[in-house]
Parts: C-alpha cells; structure tokens; sequence
C-alpha cells in the first residue's frame, strides 16, 4: 500500500492524534501550566514598565530640561529664594514653578502649574504656552489658560472659550490661550506665576525652582552653590537624579515582581516537562514499534521535540495573550503600580513591548524544549525489542546525589555574595540553584527511600505494591516528584517571606506605637508647623493625658540621593530609645555629645555603624553625631535619622512641631480627648490636623502592606493551584500508565478496592515526600529571601516566622490532591476490566 | 515648536477686560521739555521704552565692526491690582548684537526677565538698567558703561559723550503720525572704548532713548529707520511708517548740522520729507523675509534733496529676538559716502505688533 510508505509524520500525527484523544485532559494541563507562567511573567513586566514609563515621562515633562531642580516642603518655598538662586554665578536662568491639584470646569481633574513663560523657553519649554489665534491672549495675561492638545480636545474647549479653576477655597475664570504642544503630562494646566499665586492663595510661594546652568558651568561646582544656600528642609535633585532616584525606589519592588513571575515560568517549565517525559514513557511501546517499522532514532528525537515546540508556541501564544489580559485587568484593579505604592495616581496606557513579548514566549519555549529534550532522548534510545515485551518502562539508575548537593552548595555560596548594582542577582542565582539541586537530588532520595522501604514491607503487600513500582522506575517518579517539588518549594518559600514581612511590620508597627493617640499637622501652602503656642495650648487641653511633640521633615544629604527623613521625636535621648524599636547598638547615652539613631536602610545606605559619628547639615551648619543605635523604620526606604527633641531644639532653635505623641492614662475616653484637643487649635490648623488612636493607625497600615502584597499573594494562589494541577497530573498520568499492572493484578486475585487502597497510598506518598522536601527545600530559599534578597533590595531586615497554618493548609492541599488524582485515575484504568486492562494498547 | 513661538511683549493688542487695568499717559506735543539727567531713567508709566546703543567698532589692525545693545523696557496690560511678587508689571528684555564681517553673520544674546527678584530692574531714578548678569549704568555727564557677558562674546563698554544732547522732533516729541508719538533724544557721535572677549576696541556710537504708549499709528505694520554719525561731525535720523502693502504711511527725522560746537538748532524732517528707495533685496534664509538692505535713503533739508546710499556692513544681520519676546527684525551696521550708522528694517517678516 502506498500509505505503508509515506512520511513517518504520517505516523506520527496518528501518534499525535491518538495521545489527544485518549488524554485531552493531559496536553491540556501542560498547556495551561506555560501558559501561566508566560502570561503572569509578561503581564508583570508590561505592567511595570509601562508604570515607569508613563510616570518618568510626565516627571521628565514637568520638570523640563533643567539641570536641577529646588523642591521645598508641602507648604512650599519662600519665593525670596527664587531671586537668590538667579543671581548665584553659576546659574544660567531659573525659573519659578507654583503647583497644586485643581479642577478644571465642573469636575476635571487638573495638575495646575503656574509658572513664567519668559524662562520657561529657556529652562523647561515643554511648559511654555503656545497662544493660538483667536482669544488674543499671551502667556503674561492673568487669565491665560493653556492645555494640553488632548486635554482641551476631551473638554471641546476651543481657544478662548471662558472656563473656570477652582482649587482648595479659591475659584477663578480662565479664558483657554492656547496649548502646551510638549507637555507629556496630560492632566497638566499652564496659567502665569503671578495668577497662579494671587488667586490660588499663595502669595509669596513657589512649590519648586528648576535651574539651567550657565553654559560651561561645572555642575558639581552649580551643585555646592545651591546647597549653600538652600535653606534645611529644601531637597536639590536634578531631572536625571529624579528619574534614576524613581527608577531605584521601585526597581527592587519590579525586580521582586519579576523574579515571582519567572518562578511561575520556571514552574510552568517543570510541569511541561515532567507532563512530556511522562507522556513518552507511556507510548514507549508506540516508539518502539515506529523503530522496528524502520523509523530510526533521529526522526524519534525530532519528533518528540516538534511535540515540545508545539507545546511551546501554542502555550507561549496563549501566555501573551492572557497576559495581556491579566495586565490590563490588573491596571484597572490595582493601579500601574500592582499594588506597590510607587506610582501614586499614575494609570499608564499600557505598552505591548513586542521586545518584551518575545522575550516571555522565548523563555516558555524554551522551557518546554528542554522539558521536551530529555523524554525525546530517552524515547529515541529506547531498546525496541525489550520495551515491546514490556519489559522496560524506561527504568534507570537511582541517581547520584553528587550534581544536586553540589548545585546546593553552590547556592549557599551564592546567598553570602554582595548584590550587584543594588540588586540582589547573587541572591537570585542562589535560588535558582537550590532549586536546581534540591530537584536534582529527587532520583536518589526517593532510591534511598525505597530500599529503606524494601526492608520493612515485605509483610504489608498493599502497601508493598503500591511502593514497589515506584522502586522499579524510581525515573518516572522522581520526574513526577520533581514537578511537585519545584512548584511546592517556591510557593512555600514566597509564603514564608511574605508572613516573616508581615509579622515583622506587625511587631514594628506595636513597637513604634507606643502612645495611644498620635496627631499629625499635614503642612498646607503657607501654613506653618504647629507653633509653640498651639502646642501650649494642645499640653493644657491634653489635662491628665501626656503629650510629646515631635517633628518630622526631609533631610538631604547630597544631591543625587533621596532626602532621609529627619525624626526629631521625644525629649532626651533615653526616652527617645525607648519610643524606636532599636534593633542594634546599645551604647551609652552620653549627654555631654550630640547623638543620633539611624534606621536600617540609613545605616545601610551611608555604610555606618553604631559608635561611629555622622556629619549632619543642621541649624543651618555641618555638625558631628555620635550614632548609638539602629532601628527598625519599614517606612521610609530611603533612611530616616532620629533625634531626641531636646537636642534638635537646642541645635536649631525650631520649637515648632508637626506632630504629637499621646500617652493617656487608663480609663480615658480618648475619642473626647480627640476633640477636646482639636477644639483647642484655632480653626485652620485644626483643619489640617488629623488624630488617630494606635489601634487605627495599625490596622490601616497593615492593610496598606497587603494591597501592596496583594499580587504576590495571587501569583503565589495561582501557583499552587498550578502545583495542585500538576501533582494531580503526575500522579494520574503515572497510574494510567500501569493499566496492564492492575489488569494483572485483577488476574492474580487482587480486589478492585485493594487496588484502589494501594493507589490511594501510592499517590499519598508521593505527596508527602514532595510536599515534605518541598517544604525543606522551600524554607531555604524563602531564608535566602528574608536574609539575602530583601536586605539587598530594600535595606531592611526582618524576623523569619513560619506560617504553620498556611503551610499546614497548602501541604494537606497538595496531599490531598495527590491522593485524589490517584484514586480517581485509578478508578479510570479499572474501569475496562481486567481482561480489556492487560489487552490494553493491543 | 519654537519657531512658531510669538514675541510676548509687543503682542499687545486687545487685552483682556481687566478689574484694574494699567493707565498708559499719553504723549501730547505740549509734553514739558525733557529734563536731563532725569529722562535718562525710566519711564515706567508709558507702555513701551527703550535705550539703543548703535555703532562701529575697530581693533588695533583696523578691522571695523557693527555693535549693538538695546535695553526694553515695557508695561503689560496685567491686573494693576495683583499683589504677587511676580505680577508682571514690567518687564525688561535686552540684546546685544555683533555684525562683524568676518563672521559672516550677526551674533547675538538676548535677555528677558519681569521686573523684580534682582532679576531685572529699570530704575526711574537715574539710568540705571539691570538684566541678571547684564548692566546698563549712566553717569552724571550723559555718557555710560555697560557690561553684556553675552552667549558666544562678552562685551563692557563705556560710552562718553562728544556732541550736546540732540532732541528728535519738536520739545523732544517724536511725531509717528495719527497722534502717535514718542518722546525721543538722541546722543549721537559718542566715543566708545570697548573690551570684547579681552580685545581692546574704539569706536563711535549713536544713542537713542525713546518712550511712548502709541508708538505707531493704525495700519502701520513697520518702520524703516537709519541713524548716521557722518564724518564732518553732522548727525541726521530718518525713519518712515510703512502700512501692510508697503506704502509710507508717515516719515520723520533730524538733521543737525556740523557747525563747530554743534550746538546748532536740529532741522526736523517733516512728513514726506523723507524717502527710502531699496536698490537690493537680501532675502533672509532663516525667516524667509525680504529686507532693502541696500537703500538710498534721500531727506528735504530746507528745500534741498540729499541722498545717502546706504550699504550693509554685511547682508546677513537678521536679529530673531522672539526667544526674548521680541520680534524678527533686521538690524545692522549701514556706511554711506558722508559716513556711517545703523539701518533698522522691522515688519518684514510680519506686522510688526501683531506677530501671531
């Protein structure tokens, strides 16, 4: 016949067709479990840096093309420094900037900017006006407005139609003038300086000062001008040093983000692989009759590779284009950020990167190639006339342990390297590698464990038959274990980070909460700290209740850094100790030397240690500190500075406040206390000023750190249940492949229920010993996590705590799913009756 | 984009309605005589002013070149009422230009700033003008130092005065025709000693200081104007008011003779005393406009025509001052047979004042 003789891929797709059919379910999970993995990967990625993107775009847009820029506390800058900077020899032009949250007609959100267009051209032009035609109007009028081109066009504003602003108390018309043709920032609204300050109420303030150099000007020398200048309080950055600064204060965030997702790409890739391996085992007899009808080994191996691509392209398109679902699902949901808080207000237009995308459907394929290479290996190399008989199943050694210890030592090294450009890639590898080796070492555990077994079983034959396969193709169990082991590993491993994270913010937030109540004064544009006299009269109306004021405001150390916080709390230094939740040094309060605490990431970020001294630039002069200790602030990333309230008084002569701490005794009712104390401030500053009890302020904390977690703990649900998925299918896709065993056994006299017990304890242990190592396997890494990884990215260090109960739930889950998939399998392979069972494939 | 930026300050048609609007005076030909050194300061009432320093320059090997510094002075409509600091109610925008003929081209900087911050300053106490790093400062005598440390040259100078104060049109009211007009004095033939970029330079220059509300009359949308230091010491400004389809709306100017002290009475020009005949068009590459650069520019002085053939020191002295506010305008160093001065062609690249 002429078919006889046609292509072997004609035999194949019957292989192909006939694997479908009988298995949709199978090639289906494989599927399903890359197709997880590209998507979360892609959709994380796309997500973030389109959120960087849009939000370095808007920044770079408002900040124009300055070479730096002043920006000053929430109440603004005196706009007197505006003429200092000018007149500074190195600056070349400086241009002042008033900004504020408005509304644009009845409900329009705007980010309104005052600013001067005679330098704006020259120091930032994306800011200047661009007056069209009609309305007569230039950027000098008081009541010249200009729009962004989309911003007006949304509106159906034409040039000069009237329309008013208002903004906090104040209201006023603006005719549209014309358009911002540069401008990136879609929200924002251009009107004159001088408008700007006298009818939004702030006479006498700038919100920022950008500076162009002199041409030539030495930038580093321009730098030191300004800061000898600048008054405490005010933050020098340039537009580089702004994006750098927002790219640093997420990227370990985005890093983190990306990494999870690569673990469910990773995961994906086991589970493919085990899934493939699996599936060339049970048509072994397939191949081996395609060897003896002539096929030789090559067309085998291309052939079951060709099955891993299809897999690959297949789940890799559909990865991409649930991805790019799961992301703009994501954005409305949770924001660009994903829940991190970096991107406050941004929603970007999420950017397909086709970069991006290729790089996800290259990973998944990749993954499912080298999940594919193996099995096609060994279906190639398959002795034909032995596994005919049925006489091999693929058996194999027991395995080395020699690979994955080494591959284990390797990744302890590896978690004791620094990080890298301030990532933590060492850490990183070093999870990758204990991964590698703790899977790695699957073949030879479950061979040591079954001679054990092989010792004590003889007597228990259920239990000796179900343990006993397992012995005899100890391969394709510790395939199957592996898939189980590597997604149980790094599930356990995020769940354990995640809950050491959150009982360390927990015992923290107690720690630092040590008051009942706290009032906080938010600093509006002209509005002053709490004076000596308001805080006066909040001492009298406290009564029995003791109050601490304290004050917090930005310090900044050097130009291209981040401001640290500067926390002047508590009056002397004992006390001050006492109120921080000081996780190192103990030295001696010595009164006669100025002496400050650091937070971990200050300590971190300018390389000090308790007993050595700091240079601070305080009331106005570079003073030295003693640093006496090291506390805990998961608050603030970028370092926060403590000093008793006593000292900073004395140093700097500020005796105002912003914020208070309440200690009341027992019994008091302190939601009257709360009013009584409002009620003694004069009606604006107690608009500004909130009060909460410590409860409150816990719990809202709290809740913050899980909506920021709150990805991490759907990627970590959707990878356990992809491990759920995946223990089910090694499981049923290694009871399926005995049908003849059971057909077998039926003969010998076995009972249908006897057979089904023994699936049941044969799925259970294999259960047990993943989830068992994957859970030792898994409280490593998360350990290289909380101890590598985080202190690396974020500066901070926290206590490992265990989730028992999770883990405990999590464990059962995988177990029970396990158990199940074997039992219902089982059920499936029974269902033919013995005879039909050991004809089975014939 | 920023070529179709448009000059701020003289786009001031058809202000906005405003609560308390600035109240411009008007120029009238019985203004009080003009009182020196008082109106050598500011005038920060009237809507527009400007000092004007016009003149050749030459270095030790002879080499002659045109030089420019102008300082605006000017008064936005804005609200007279607005309390903030950075109201604009004045604003000062200056230029300092080169022509030298070995460059090919004009160089220039500019500066614009509003009043106030120790940004900009016009005092209208004496004269006295400040622009960031650039200064403007008049003596007792009539004569000036200035320093403009520009993009691409720095340049002091100090200006001495040789000839008594020349006043440009009747009680020193410049008439620009339909009851526009200016207050307008002169100092022409002044000795310079310069220093540009450490290079010691003499020269002699014309100085101009002119203020006004009403500076041109309707329908004008430019002016050509010429200021000559001649040779035997005689002075002569001309100038004509040209509407959109080029015909001279009005002309003006000064002639004083060389008697010996000078101090002969100046022979104003009448209207239609005064033509500008072009000979040769230069068309500029960068905006596109056509500019007379070479002109015979012919005065009625008594009854007798006198023409001088004016050629540019270069073709190329374009100045675009729109980064400043301001407009494209050409402006450059002109010699004739009888002597040398400044040519100034504004509203051939678009009406001038009404640049959209």
């Amino acid at each position: 016949m002429r078919s006889s003789e046609a292509t072997p891929w004609k035999a194949f797709l019957w292989l192909l067709g006939g694997e479908l059919r009988a298995h949709p379910g199978r090639a289906a999970l494989a599927l399903a479990a890359l197709a997880v993995g590209v998507a979360l990967g892609y959709a994380v990625h796309i997500v973030n840096q389109s959120a960087l993107n849009e939000f370095s775009r808007a920044m770079a847009s408002v900040s124009g093309q300055g070479d730096y820029e002043i920006t000053g506390p929430p109440d603004g800058i005196d706009e007197s420094l505006y003429g200092k900077i000018a007149g500074l020899p190195d600056v070349g032009d400086a241009l002042p900037v008033g900004e504020a949250d408005a509304t644009l007609g009845a409900s329009t959100p705007i980010h309104l900017i005052g600013t001067d267009a005679l330098h704006a051209l020259t120091v930032s032009p994306s800011l200047l006006g661009r007056p069209a035609a009609g309305p007569a109007r230039t950027p000098l009028d008081d009541d010249a407005l200009f729009l962004p081109p989309a911003l007006a066009a949304r509106l159906n504003l034409a040039p000069g139609a009237k329309i008013e602003i208002s903004s906090g108390d104040h209201r006023a018309a603006f005719v549209l003038a014309g358009d911002l043709p540069a401008l990136e920032d879609e929200s924002g609204a251009v009107i004159d300086i001088a408008a700007f300050q006298w009818r939004f109420g702030h006479i006498g303030h700038l919100s920022r000062i950008i500076v162009k150099s002199r041409p030539g000007a030495d930038l580093a020398a321009l730098a030191k001008e300004l800061l000898a200048i600048l008054p405490p309080g005010m933050g020098l950055s340039s537009p580089s040093d702004r994006a750098r600064r927002d790219d640093a204060l997420s990227r370990a965030y985005r890093v983190n983000l990306d990494m999870l997702a690569l673990v469910a790409l990773i995961t994906g890739g086991f589970l493919t692989f085990s899934g493939q391996s699996l599936s060339v085992a049970r048509r072994a007899r397939e191949f081996a009759l395609l060897r003896m009808l002539g096929l030789r080994r090559s067309t085998i191996l291309r052939y079951v590779l060709a099955e891993g691509v299809a897999l690959g392209l297949l789940g890799a398109g559909l990865g991409l284009a649930l991805g790019a679902g799961l992301a703009t699902a994501a954005v409305r949901l949770l924001g660009g950020d994903l829940g991190g808080g970096y991107f406050h207000g941004v929603r970007p237009s999420l950017d397909f990167a086709p970069g991006a995308a290729l790089l996800f459907a290259g990973l998944g394929l990749a993954a499912a190639l080298s999940g594919s290479l193996w099995p096609a290996r060994a279906a190639a190399g398959l002795p034909p006339v032995e596994t005919l008989k049925g006489f091999s199943s693929g058996g194999g050694t027991a395995g080395k342990p020699w690979l994955g210890a080494g591959f284990l030592l390797l990744g302890g090294g590896c978690a004791l390297m620094p990080p890298v450009m301030n990532l933590p890639l060492f850490g990183y590898l070093s999870v990758g590698l204990i991964l590698g080796g703790g899977v790695a070492l699957m073949p030879w555990l479950l061979g040591t464990m079954l001679r054990l077994a092989d010792r004590g079983l003889e007597r228990r034959p259920v239990l000796f038959l179900a343990l006993k396969p397992l012995s005899f193709a100890p391969r394709q169990a510790s395939i199957a274990l592996a898939g189980l082991v590597a997604s149980t590993s790094l599930t356990i491993a995020m769940a354990v980070m995640v809950a050491s994270f959150r009982h360390s913010v927990d015992v923290w937030l107690g720690d630092l909460l040590s008051a009942d109540l706290y009032l906080r004064v938010t600093p509006g544009p002209g509005a002053p700290d709490l004076t000596a006299e308001e805080q006066a009269r909040l001492s009298a109306a406290a009564g029995g209740a003791h109050i601490s004021f304290g004050k917090t405001m930005p310090l900044m150390l050097a130009p291209d850094r981040p401001a640290m916080a500067l926390i002047a709390r508590a009056d002397d230094a004992a006390d001050l100790r006492s109120r921080l939740p000081v996780v190192k040094g103990a030295l001696p309060v010595s009164p006669d030397r100025p002496q400050v605490l650091l937070s971990e990431p200050a300590a971190r970020l300018l390389g000090k240690h308790p007993g050595e001294s700091i240079e601070l630039p305080l009331g106005g002069t570079q003073r030295t500190f003693l640093i006496t200790g090291i506390f805990r602030d998961y608050a603030r990333q970028f370092g926060s500075i403590a000093i008793d309230g006593n000292s900073y008084r004395a140093l700097t002569g500020d005796h105002t406040a912003n914020e208070a701490a309440i200690f009341t005794p027992p019994g008091l009712d302190r939601a009257e206390l709360a009013r009584h104390l409002r009620a003694s401030l004069p009606p604006a500053t107690a608009d500004r000023t909130q009060i909460a009890d410590s409860a409150t302020i816990r719990a809202s904390a709290l809740d913050l750190f899980d909506r920021s977690f709150l990805l991490t703990y759907a990627i970590e649900a959707v990878a356990t249940l992809v491990g759920m998925a995946g223990v089910a299918a090694t499981v049923s896709a290694q009871t399926l492949a005995r049908t003849r065993e059971f057909g077998m056994l039926r003969h010998l006299g076995v009972r249908r229920s006897e057979i089904g017990a023994m699936l049941l304890t044969e799925g259970t242990a294999l259960g047990v010993t993943g989830v068992l190592c994957g859970l030792g396997l898994g409280g490593l890494i998360g350990e290289v996590l909380i101890d590598v990884v985080n202190p690396q990215s974020f500066n901070w260090t926290m206590d490992t705590v265990w989730p028992i109960r999770l883990l405990a739930a999590a464990g059962l889950a995988l177990v029970a799913a396990a158990a199940l998939a074997a039992r219902l399998s089982g059920r499936a392979a029974l269902a033919n009756g013995p005879v039909m069972a050991v004809r089975e494939d014939f | 984009m920023h070529r179709k930026l448009i000059p701020i300050i003289f786009a001031a048609m058809l202000e906005p309605a405003l609560a308390a609007p600035p109240d411009y005076p008007a120029i009238t030909a019985n203004a009080p005589a003009l009182d020196f050194p008082q109106d050598h300061a500011a005038h920060p009432a009237y809507r527009t002013e400007w000092w004007y320093l016009t003149g050749w320059l030459k270095d030790g090997s002879g080499a002659q070149m045109g030089f420019q510094v102008t300082f605006f002075r000017s008064r936005p409509a804005v609200d007279q009422d607005n309390p903030s600091s950075f109201a604009a109610k004045q604003v000062v925008m200056a230029h300092a230009a080169l022509s030298d003929p070995r460059r090919g081209r004009l160089i220039h900087d500019q500066r614009v700033s509003r009043l106030g911050f120790g940004r900009a300053a016009a005092s209208d106490s004496a004269l006295d003008l400040a622009l960031d790093d650039w200064r403007w400062q008049g003596d007792a005598e009539g004569g000036f130092s200035i320093r403009v440390p520009a993009k691409g040259f720095a340049l002091t100078l100090s200006a001495t005065p040789t000839q008594p104060i020349l006043i440009e049109g009747p009680n020193g009211v410049s008439a620009k025709g339909d009851g526009a007009a200016s207050r307008y004095y002169s100092e022409p033939h002044m000795a310079i000693r310069a220093e540009l970029d450490g290079q010691k330079l003499t020269g002699e220059a014309w100085f101009d200081h002119e203020w006004s509300s009403t500076l041109l009359p309707d329908g004008a949308v430019g002016w050509d104007w010429a200021a000559l230091d001649l040779d035997d010491g005689a002075s002569l400004m001309a100038f004509r008011i040209r509407d959109a389809a080029g015909k001279t709306l009005w002309t003006g100017g000064t002639w004083r003779d060389s008697g010996r002290d000078h101090e002969g009475a100046p022979v104003f020009l009448g209207d239609n005393a005064v033509t500008f005949t072009p000979r040769r068009r230069w068309h500029s590459p960068h905006s596109g406009a056509d500019y007379p650069v070479d002109s015979d520019l012919e005065v009625t002085l008594n009854g007798e025509k006198r023409l001088f053939a004016l050629h540019p020191l270069l073709d190329d002295q374009e100045l675009d001052s729109r980064l400043a506010g301001g407009p494209i305008y050409w402006e450059g160093a002109v010699s004739c047979a009888q002597g040398r001065g400044y040519l100034e062609l504004t509203g051939y690249d678009q009406p001038f004042g009404r640049q959209k």
